[in-house]
């Protein structure tokens, strides 16, 4: 409560007046009547049990329902709003590509009998004489990253970091530096399902100055490896049959030099297959991080790269209490709203007084 | 009487001492914000019901315990003011008669200068008038004035100030 005195002018003109009007105004007192007394009396003895407002007593028990429905409205809403969130590693890729829009498809049959990994692949809706689930696509992306001057070592670091996390291999790795500045660039091969999400935690190190993705389509080389090594299989158990059943000392010699010819076409044409699925089982990314021309270095202007830095302290402090503000929302809603109403009320009841 | 049901912890203040010394200035200054009698027994009641029903509520802190139940009178009574959307209007109840308490000249001025007051209170605007109901029929003091009127003890002073000057203005009209 304010403490505010009241000014002395004013507080001995008061008293005086206080003084002057007392005991007229005090006369238009109204009196209670006995009948009123004795009714107040006899409700008093009973506790006012029975004199609570018909609308008091149902807002009393309409209010705990009102709050537990709020509470699970909002609870609800949050709950379903994180149901409804796609996983963004199985989100479909929808890079454009120069064979079109590229769609997930079904893993192809027939790679389960050789033990190969069963990763998703992005491969083209359009252009292919086969079913959708034999198409093979070798995936490839580039991203260009700008960092401050005296942070690209700071951010590759972190690159190899981010392709830990997904599974990614670091096929090659170079930093160069020219002056003060550094470069850095780097090969990974990645597992074509986590293709996007590697690109999106890679994005978030640094500026992004470009990042395009293509495919090929090596379904057809993919389908040619398979038939080649169907066809000399066939072949060989077709030489195996005519052995079994060969006599003349000639003839066995010759289908068992076409065995071993075949042998030898057969681990060829196996690891023709085997490459396809590997190229096409991970996708090649391409991140080169260069120094931002527009930031400052360390020798240029150390204003500008500490008002960078508390830019991006400042964005971290705020992120962190967004997540914990979205943690409390639903209660942070509810007091809003009894603060809010309460505050209507008091409001509402002001207007009364109103001439 | 009792108020209090048994096996109930302590309160800081006894309920029923309350009611007893307060039940007349509650139907005074409701009485004076609403203008009728059955209203003002109805709401004189509820507001006794509310203060029995959160007589665990009351904190020391806030204030006296007075202060506290007229502040409960007062939403009870702007309740009804707007449930029922009355003004205010302060009944003129009759100077008590004066003729047997001493000279005829005497008793007739008290009555004029008493109606003039009564007049007088009538032209006040609803706040004013709840104002002078708080201060004269409740007996509040100018702090716990305020605590009803969740304002400072030096507002609640001035604005009481202007509305018994108005009254005073209105008199000598």
């Amino acid at each position: 409560m304010r403490k505010r005195e009241l000014d002395p002018g004013t507080a001995r003109e008061l008293a005086e007046l206080e003084a002057m009007l007392r005991d007229d105004i005090r006369a238009q007192r109204p009196r209670v009547d006995p009948a009123i007394a004795q009714r107040l009396d006899a409700k008093a003895e009973r506790g006012f049990r029975e004199e609570a407002a018909p609308r008091a007593a149902v807002r009393r028990r309409l209010l705990p329902a009102l709050t537990a429905a709020s509470v699970l409205v909002i609870g609800g809403g949050v709950v379903v709003g994180q149901l409804a969130e796609d996983d963004p590693g199985q989100e479909p890729a929808t890079q454009r590509t120069p064979a079109g829009d590229l769609r997930e498809a079904p893993p192809a049959p027939g790679d389960a009998a050789t033990g190969t990994p069963q990763d998703r692949l992005l491969v083209p809706e359009s252009g292919s004489r086969l079913g959708r689930s034999d198409r093979r696509v070798e995936r490839s992306a580039t991203l260009e990253l700008a960092a401050p001057a005296d942070e690209v070592g700071q951010v590759a670091d972190r690159v190899v970091d981010v392709a830990d996390r997904h599974r990614a291999i670091v096929m090659s790795s170079i930093v160069t530096e020219r002056g003060d500045s550094e470069r850095a660039s780097f090969e990974l091969r990645v597992p074509v399902g986590r293709t996007r999400a590697l690109l999106a935690d890679l994005s978030d190190l640094g500026e992004v100055r470009a990042r395009t993705a293509s495919g090929r389509d090596v379904t057809g080389e993919f389908a040619t490896a398979q038939d080649r090594l169907s066809d000399l299989r066939a072949e060989r158990r077709s030489v195996l049959r005519r052995l079994a059943g060969a006599d003349a000392p000639a003839e066995r010699a010759m289908l068992r030099e076409r065995l071993r010819q075949l042998r030898s076409q057969i681990a060829m044409a196996r690891g023709e297959l085997r490459s396809v699925r590997e190229r096409t089982a991970f996708a090649t990314v391409a991140v080169s991080i260069a120094p931002d021309p527009g930031s400052s270095g360390p020798d240029e202007g150390g204003l500008g790269g500490a008002i960078d830095r508390a830019g991006n302290v400042l964005e971290d402090i705020a992120g962190a209490a967004l997540v914990g503000l979205a943690a409390i929302s639903p209660l942070l809603l509810l007091a809003l709203l009894g603060y809010g109403i309460a505050r209507w009320r008091r409001r509402s009841r002001e207007q009364a007084l109103r001439p | 009487m009792v108020l209090t049901a048994p096996g109930e912890a302590a309160e800081p203040f006894s309920i029923e001492a309350l009611y007893r010394e307060s039940r007349d200035d509650v139907f005074a200054y409701v009485m004076g914000m609403l203008g009728d009698r059955g209203d003002a027994e109805e709401v004189t009641a509820a507001a006794f019901e509310r203060a029995f029903r959160r007589r665990h509520l009351f904190r020391v802190q806030r204030g006296s315990p007075r202060a506290w139940l007229f502040g409960i009178a007062r939403n009870a009574a702007l309740d009804e003011l707007r449930g029922r959307r009355r003004s205010g209007a302060l009944p003129v109840e009759d100077p008590p008669d004066a003729a047997g308490e001493g000279r005829l000249e005497e008793a007739a001025e008290l009555s004029f200068r008493r109606q003039a007051v009564a007049r007088a209170m009538r032209g006040l605007d609803p706040r004013e008038r709840e104002l002078i109901a708080l201060k004269f029929f409740a007996g509040l003091s100018n702090q716990e004035i305020a605590r009803v009127l969740r304002t400072s003890e030096s507002n609640a002073g001035t604005r009481l100030h202007r509305a018994l000057a108005k009254v005073r203005e209105a008199c000598d009209a």
